[in-house]
């Protein structure tokens, strides 16, 4: 079945590869990685991260708005 | 007794002089109800990712605290009414003190005691802490110390610290 081609190569959670242990909502340089320009958290879908990094991460930027280090809204959005 | 970290955001416009006043008042209020301070950092003057009270920067300061909830009830009572207070969360660390830390903690320790000989000794650790880390070190880089530090040490911590960790983080949040 090789139609899918390259796309379909298996994506590796990139916080695994990091051996993050926790995702700390106040490395606002990593969660921006996993942020769009509008804002949105990437999705698992497209970024490849592992549930539990997923869920950490998702946390964590949520935490990093409420103080004002990761947007809502994106530059761009506005 | 709990571990917490807070981190507040002042409105750019404070003297230092009024940001270190707000620094030891948040520390006085922990002091007060039974709770430790255990690091402090200033980030200084960062900008903010949207604007608020249309203002475009901030002075965030990070607090590392443990406390029972007497100590929050407070804390966030005071965050509220203090009108320069841009932003505030207070959540349980989940994190337990990696070595890395607690060897710094240790080395200040030593160093207060050193520096604050004639004062009592106890009591103005804290203070002594304070005043000889103006340590504006960038925040990012800090943090990212911090979870590269992880791996090799965290599990002998959590080990250690049992419970706490990862479960049962307390989010707060005002407007």
């Amino acid at each position: 079945m090789g139609f899918r081609g390259d796309r379909d190569r298996r994506k590796v959670c990139k916080l695994c590869l990091d051996k993050i242990r926790h995702v700390d909502y106040k490395d606002e340089k990593l969660l921006r990685r996993f942020v769009t320009d509008r804002g949105k958290i990437v999705s698992r879908r497209i970024s490849g991260t592992c549930s539990r990094h997923q869920i950490q991460l998702s946390r964590a930027i949520k935490r990093a708005r409420i103080l004002a280090m990761v947007p809502y809204v994106g530059e761009t959005a506005k | 007794m709990r571990e917490y970290e807070t981190i507040f955001v002042l409105e750019p416009e404070l003297e230092q002089g009024s940001v270190e006043e707000q620094i030891t008042r948040v520390c006085k209020i922990i002091e007060e109800r039974g709770g430790e301070v255990h690091d402090i950092q200033r980030w200084g003057r960062r900008r903010l990712a949207y604007p608020i009270k249309k203002k475009s920067d901030g002075i965030y300061t990070f607090v590392r605290f443990g406390g029972d909830n007497r100590v929050l009830t407070e804390l966030e009572h005071r965050y509220k009414l203090n009108e320069s207070m841009l932003r505030h969360l207070t959540v349980m660390c989940e994190t337990p003190p990696a070595v890395e830390p607690e060897t710094a903690e240790a080395d200040k320790a030593a160093d207060a005691d050193a520096d604050a000989a004639p004062a009592p000794a106890e009591d103005t650790a804290p203070a002594a802490e304070s005043a000889e880390a103006p340590a504006t070190d960038a925040p990012v880089e800090t943090a990212a110390a911090e979870t590269a530090e992880a791996p090799d040490t965290a599990e002998v911590t959590a080990g250690a610290d049992g419970d706490g960790g990862n479960e049962a983080t307390e989010d707060t949040k005002t407007e």
